[in-house]
């Protein structure tokens, strides 16, 4: 190959390169997108990190053989929460409905962590069912609408939670065995939250009476 | 003629002095808005951020199972004093209770009292942390996030009782330790009583 042939095929190549292609910020165009979509809002909302926070928590000062039973369930209610909120399209609850049970929830979960209350396995299981359907139900209420794939933002939903959830525990009952003042720490932190619930309840409630 | 020497320096002072800076006129709103309101609400006013950090004082002199005790029971027994200031439920006298919170609190650490029961040290803090809350709770901006708003308020409080029971801890790990610690609580009741002083001149 010639020099001038090398110069023309070197500027072609560098013209493919350099060629405009769509922008691809977003995810509509891949068949996974309402996935991510899913994985995304739950990852992404301070109540939906507080809730699954003091779940953990709380896991954290349950037994080892006990906290595993919320592993197991939590993942089922998110997927069933978002995915019929999602697909049934209901018009109940609405968001402002969902954001509270959601505070509720992680008040109530805030509270029996700063009690240090030991569950058992059944308790856990049923409160694991409890935190999976209300954080379901308030990811599934964006998903209402028919934009997005109802079962594959719910798989999104249920995915990212489910690991979210898992870490936090394991990181919780990791350091509650190696390092135990962590556990007056993980009450403390539980208390906090318990009492940010209750104060964003009483404002909440405070803001809609206008 | 005498030469005139410039110097750049007060100059370029004056230059930085009269640079205009953002103006923040509005109260700012959404998550990030109502995290620092709500971070910021302890801290500036001094009668509630001496007695939360008195709380820290006097759990850090009085140990286990009280360290935990006090500080949990505080940031509850306030949400719910902030949920009542919000509902428009009337606490009368709550300004001279916060005021006679400070003194209580600081006398205790003066004292380094110990009560027999755990109970009854947690009475008093339960009791004073629910007129801290309703002072907060009608003075609560409505434009805030109500979420935004309760973490920055409660993760302030909990920072100023961490910092009064690192101060505490003071207590038996260093020779003048217990020294300091009652210093502090002096000082806690020394701001108190001047705000107690301050409301009953102002009834009067």
């Amino acid at each position: 190959m010639t020099r001038v042939a090398r110069l023309r095929a070197g500027l072609a190549l560098g013209a493919v390169a350099l060629a405009p292609q769509p922008a691809a910020a977003h995810l509509v165009g891949v068949e996974f997108g309402a996935f991510y979509a899913g994985a995304l809002h739950i990852l992404m909302a301070v109540d939906q990190g507080a809730l699954l926070g003091a779940f953990a928590l709380l896991i954290g000062l349950q037994s080892r053989k006990d906290g595993r039973w919320a592993l197991l369930t939590v993942p089922a209610a998110l997927f069933a929460g978002a995915a019929a909120t999602a697909v049934l399209g209901t018009t109940w609850p609405g968001d402002a409905a969902a954001g509270v049970a959601t505070i509720a929830a992680f008040a109530v979960l805030g509270a029996l962590a700063a009690a240090r209350a030991c569950l058992g396995a059944g308790a856990v299981a049923l409160a694991g069912t409890l935190v999976g359907l209300v954080a379901g139900v308030a990811n599934g209420v964006a998903a209402r609408g028919g934009a997005v794939d109802p079962w594959l933002y719910a798989a999104g939903v249920a995915g990212a939670g489910a690991v979210a959830l898992t870490l936090g525990s394991a990181l919780a009952v990791a350091g509650a065995a190696r390092v135990p003042v962590l556990g007056i720490g993980y009450r403390v932190v539980g208390s906090w939250l318990a009492a940010v619930g209750v104060i964003a309840l009483g404002l909440a409630v405070a803001q809609a009476g206008g | 003629m005498p030469k005139i020497r410039f110097s750049t320096t007060p100059w370029l002072i004056a230059v930085i002095a009269v640079l205009p800076g953002a103006a923040l006129a509005h109260t700012e709103v959404g998550v990030a808005g109502g995290l620092l309101s709500g971070f910021l609400h302890p801290m500036l006013g001094l009668d509630h951020l001496v007695a939360m950090v008195a709380v820290g004082l006097w759990g850090a002199q009085l140990g286990a199972p009280l360290l935990v005790a006090l500080p949990i029971t505080f940031p509850l027994m306030m949400a719910l004093g902030a949920v009542l200031g919000v509902a428009g439920v009337p606490l009368q006298g709550a300004e001279i209770a916060i005021a006679l919170s400070s003194i209580a609190l600081g006398a205790f650490v003066v004292l380094a009292w110990r009560p027999n029961q755990t109970w009854v040290a947690v009475l008093p803090v339960a009791f004073f942390a629910l007129f801290h809350g309703h002072a907060h709770g009608v003075e609560l901006p409505v434009a805030a996030n109500p979420l935004a708003y309760g973490l920055g308020f409660v993760v302030a409080t909990g920072l100023l009782h961490l910092a009064g029971i690192g101060i505490g801890l003071l207590n038996t790990r260093a020779a003048l330790g217990a020294r300091v610690v009652r210093g502090c609580g002096a000082a806690v009741a020394a701001v108190g009583m001047t705000f107690l002083l301050s409301h009953l001149t102002a009834v009067a």
